[in-house]
């Protein structure tokens, strides 16, 4: 029974695995037998290289890009949890605001860009900023849901037991909100991420996406394809450590 | 001595459409020590009774009495902490262990020290959850839950259990079971219990008088004194006096088949 567990198990993370290297593999033979030239496309193998042999010009920009997506993911996330409790603390302000949330989500918050450069300038700051702009809304919205679905029964039982409001609030509304809390951050590090490549691109030739778009103007493109590897590497391994947050959290829920 | 009373109780709830009447000219008393059931069809108000008694919820009119306190507009803390509310669903907090869900009111109130933790360790022990004690509610079977339920109203040591359709929720089996138990643990401590439920049998089995509610307004029809004798098994069932109080209640509700309505 036991070993029947671990070759499942080993399964489980060979799997996924074994997908990634077929799909590059894959990748590999079309680029090699349809003859595609190098300055349209880079085959994994070159890609690597090129990001071995490149890694201290690579780095630093990775570092940046890193740097302006975390700054700004943890403030966006902070505001959110802040604004969506003091929001919901109050029927009429949660009446009042809850129709206007949608839209910050819904809006593109990149586009305030080039006005935050106009009064703040070319450097990290923006991005970050336009990180926070960006991650805040749809976690202050998960937030809000969290706090709103908390169930009768759970706020009766402390009014059974002559709690007071900030024992409700400590012992039963922040952790019966959690969850929703969780998947409002997961859902921000895709914005988190999107946002900060984005606002590189307006503004500045630092980080990432500057980057890509700087090699493939001069059909660089080995050089192209190794950012993207790295930022398919940064943006699945933000989310798995939120994840691994996540599930570490509300372990046994 | 009556321990609760409530005189003319009146409860209605406004909403922008319709005024209901919830509670109408409720009078109800239940002597220290016993076991007093409120049976009636879904909707009757009759949980809305003990949370008024509970003080969740206020009345519109009329009067509420606890060992002859008359509820003012602030009712004491020390009052409200007389009671324990034991919940229609387990109403358990996931995050929490079963041992820490049970002692959760009286990390609330602030009875600390070892009297208190051996006194979870007793319920534990009596509600037979000692083995899982450290495991969370999602890893724990339905009965076990609703049992955890029950022992969690009686960690602040109450003199007054409320119970809200507390196995409502349970198989007929299971129900009589948990209902043999309380009147084990009810023996053993002697708490003043409100038990409502929508099931005449578990009224007549629990309880020596049953208040038998009908619906819209919420309304007492008929107390019933039920005169047999504790302690109880499950053989009473066959009691011509048993059956006689079953059928009366049951008819005087009506023809419906309660245990459908829900």
């Amino acid at each position: 029974m036991a070993e029947k567990n671990v070759t499942r198990r080993a399964l489980g993370i060979m799997a996924p695995i074994l997908v990634f290297v077929l799909v590059l593999g894959l990748f590999e033979f079309l680029v090699v037998t349809l003859e595609m030239p190098t300055w349209l496309i880079s085959k994994p193998s070159d890609t690597f290289k090129t990001l071995v042999a490149n890694f201290s010009d690579i780095w630093p920009n990775t570092l940046i890009t890193i740097e302006e997506i975390l700054i700004g993911y943890v403030i966006g996330v902070t505001t959110g949890i802040v604004l969506a409790l003091i929001f919901t603390s109050n029927r009429f302000l949660d009446k009042a605001i809850s129709p206007y949330v949608i839209f910050l989500i819904v809006t593109p918050q990149i586009i305030m860009v080039p006005l935050l450069m106009l009064w703040m300038g070319f450097g990290i700051k923006v991005k970050i900023l336009a990180v926070a702009l960006s991650s805040f809304p749809i976690n202050m919205m998960s937030t809000m849901t969290g706090v709103r679905s908390v169930s009768a029964d759970r706020y009766e039982l402390m009014k059974s037991l002559r709690a007071t409001k900030l024992q409700t609030f400590f012992k039963v509304l922040i952790p019966s909100a959690l969850p929703n809390v969780f998947t409002g951050m997961r859902l921000a590090t895709i914005f988190a991420t999107t946002s900060a490549v984005g606002a590189e691109l307006i503004s500045g030739n630092i980080g990432v996406g500057p980057q890509i778009a700087y090699h493939t103007e001069f059909m660089m493109v080995d050089i192209s394809f190794a950012y993207v590897y790295v930022m398919l590497f940064i943006s699945v391994m933000f989310y798995m450590l939120i994840n691994g947050i996540e599930s570490l959290v509300l372990r046994g829920r | 001595m009556d321990k609760i009373v409530l005189k003319d109780v009146n409860m209605i709830f406004k909403t922008k459409r319709q005024t209901i009447h919830a509670l109408k000219d409720i009078s109800i008393n239940v002597p220290e020590k016993s076991i007093v059931s409120i049976v009636g069809p879904s909707g009757c108000g009759k949980s809305t009774i003990i949370r008024l008694i509970c003080n969740i919820i206020e009345p519109t009119s009329g009067d509420i009495y606890v060992d002859e306190y008359r509820y003012e507009k602030e009712v004491s803390k020390s009052t409200i902490r007389k009671m324990g509310f034991i919940f229609q669903r387990p109403n358990l907090l996931p995050w929490l262990t079963l041992r820490e869900n049970i002692e959760f009111p009286q990390k609330i109130v602030g009875h600390k020290g070892k009297e208190w933790k051996e006194y979870v360790d007793e319920l534990l022990e009596i509600g037979r959850l000692t083995k899982c004690a450290d495991l969370r509610p999602s890893a724990l079977s339905g009965g076990m839950l609703q049992r955890a339920g029950v022992l969690r109203g009686m960690a602040n040591k109450p003199e007054i259990l409320l119970m809200d359709e507390p196995f409502g929720a349970l198989d007929d089996l299971l129900r009589e079971q948990l209902d043999l138990e309380t009147l084990d643990i009810w023996r053993k401590l002697n708490q003043t219990i409100i038990f409502i439920t929508h099931n005449v049998r578990e009224a007549v089995l629990m309880s020596s008088k049953v208040y038998v509610m009908t619906t819209a307004p919420g309304r007492i029809l008929e107390e019933v004194d039920i005169d047999l004798p504790y302690p109880r098994d499950l053989t009473i069932l066959t009691d011509p006096k048993f059956i006689g109080y079953d059928q009366r209640i049951t008819s005087l509700i009506g023809e419906l088949d309660l245990t459908k309505i829900k």
